[in-house]
């Protein structure tokens, strides 16, 4: 093996996704790691397929002899919203060629990713947290700027929202620094089931387009347990910036557990202004 | 588990080994395992990586609107 692709495997099935209010068709995106193991630098294209799925192909570049690259993939595949809870398979494609036309193609490598869509309205799950943030209140949720603590505001907000009125809406800015670090977060004692799932709706965007989306981490405490973008300095998006996305993350049963939602944003500008919404965030299980 | 206990079970003839309290190992279809839930993992036989979740992390979403 040469190359290689890493992607989210945390516990097959490696992608969790539902659908209750995704638009159709429903779209996917990921962040990867590529590897180049082999003696010389190489171009690398990935792509996928699956039925009933539309991929993507993207030219990563060049990828030096013993480097990799982490990328992030929006609107990587879709395919039309599942009716009911589906259980299949994709293939992510990873190929490396040695030169820039991408046509001399000397290792190939494919991922099986095991994809669940559910259906969490269908009866078979219960709700154990649902925060709409409707009743005009944080919903035990808390805020923290690392960078410079105490900058920002943290309350609910209507200037973008999932369901009205509001979402939670955090607000980080520095006054020093060009790198901007904090989280928002809350206590949870997931249900005694088999299967625990939170699930995000999030919006995350910077105040100009100086300021670049770098990483997000969805944690257990200290454990990063999902992660989109790149948790390294550069001026440019490692992840969609004012866009509603969904993710959603496996916890344990039965646990006490501080569920973290933490940010990294990199500015090139004096003015270093960011802010993420989430609404409808819910625990489900069964 | 110290990380040094760790790099001697993943050294054993063999290759990698599943360390106590792993409940969420992976494995691909050309060898390679995958200990992401501590935040490594390690490759084939005579091959070790280690990987702090933390640079190596990934991830996925859908498009929510």
């Amino acid at each position: 093996m040469s190359i290689e692709l890493v992607v989210s495997e945390r516990d097959p099935p490696s992608v969790i996704m539902d659908i209750v209010n995704l638009p159709d068709p429903v779209y996917l995106g990921f962040t990867t790691r590529s590897h180049n193991y082999d003696d010389v630098g190489l171009y690398f294209r990935i792509t996928g397929t699956g039925t009933g799925y539309t991929f993507s192909t993207v030219d990563l570049g060049l990828i030096a002899s013993g480097g990799s690259l982490t990328r992030n993939l929006d609107n990587f595949c879709y395919r039309a919203r599942p009716a009911s809870e589906t259980s299949e398979q994709i293939q992510l494609i990873l190929r490396a060629y040695t030169d820039s036309g991408y046509t001399n193609l000397k290792w190939t490598y494919t991922k099986t990713l095991d994809v669940l869509f559910i259906k969490s309205d269908d009866g078979t799950w219960t709700t154990d947290i649902l925060n709409n943030f409707d009743d005009g209140t944080v919903q035990t949720w808390s805020w923290v700027n690392e960078s410079q603590p105490g900058q920002g505001t943290f309350g609910v907000s209507t200037d973008f929202v999932l369901s009205s009125p509001y979402s939670l809406r955090g607000y980080w800015y520095s006054v020093t620094g060009s790198e901007i670090y904090g989280y928002i977060q809350k206590s949870i004692t997931t249900p005694n089931k088999p299967t625990v799932y939170a699930i995000v709706d999030i919006r995350v965007t910077p105040d100009s387009a100086d300021i670049y989306n770098r990483g997000l981490r969805f944690q257990q405490d200290g454990t990063v347990l999902l992660a989109l973008g790149l948790w390294t300095d550069a001026f440019a998006d490692a992840y969609p910036r004012a866009k509603w996305i969904r993710v959603i993350i496996p916890l344990p049963g039965n646990t006490s557990i501080t569920f973290r939602i933490r940010f990294y944003w990199r500015a090139s500008t004096t003015y270093r202004n960011a802010k993420a919404w989430i609404d409808d965030f819910r625990v489900i299980s069964k | 588990m110290s990380l040094l206990k760790r790099l001697l079970m993943l050294t054993k003839p063999g290759g990698a080994k599943k360390p106590v309290n792993q409940s969420n190992v992976y494995s691909n279809t050309i060898g390679a395992i995958f200990l992401v839930q501590e935040g490594r993992y390690a490759k084939n036989a005579g091959q070790i990586y280690l990987w702090d979740i933390r640079s190596d992390a990934t991830g996925y979403y859908a498009n929510r609107t």
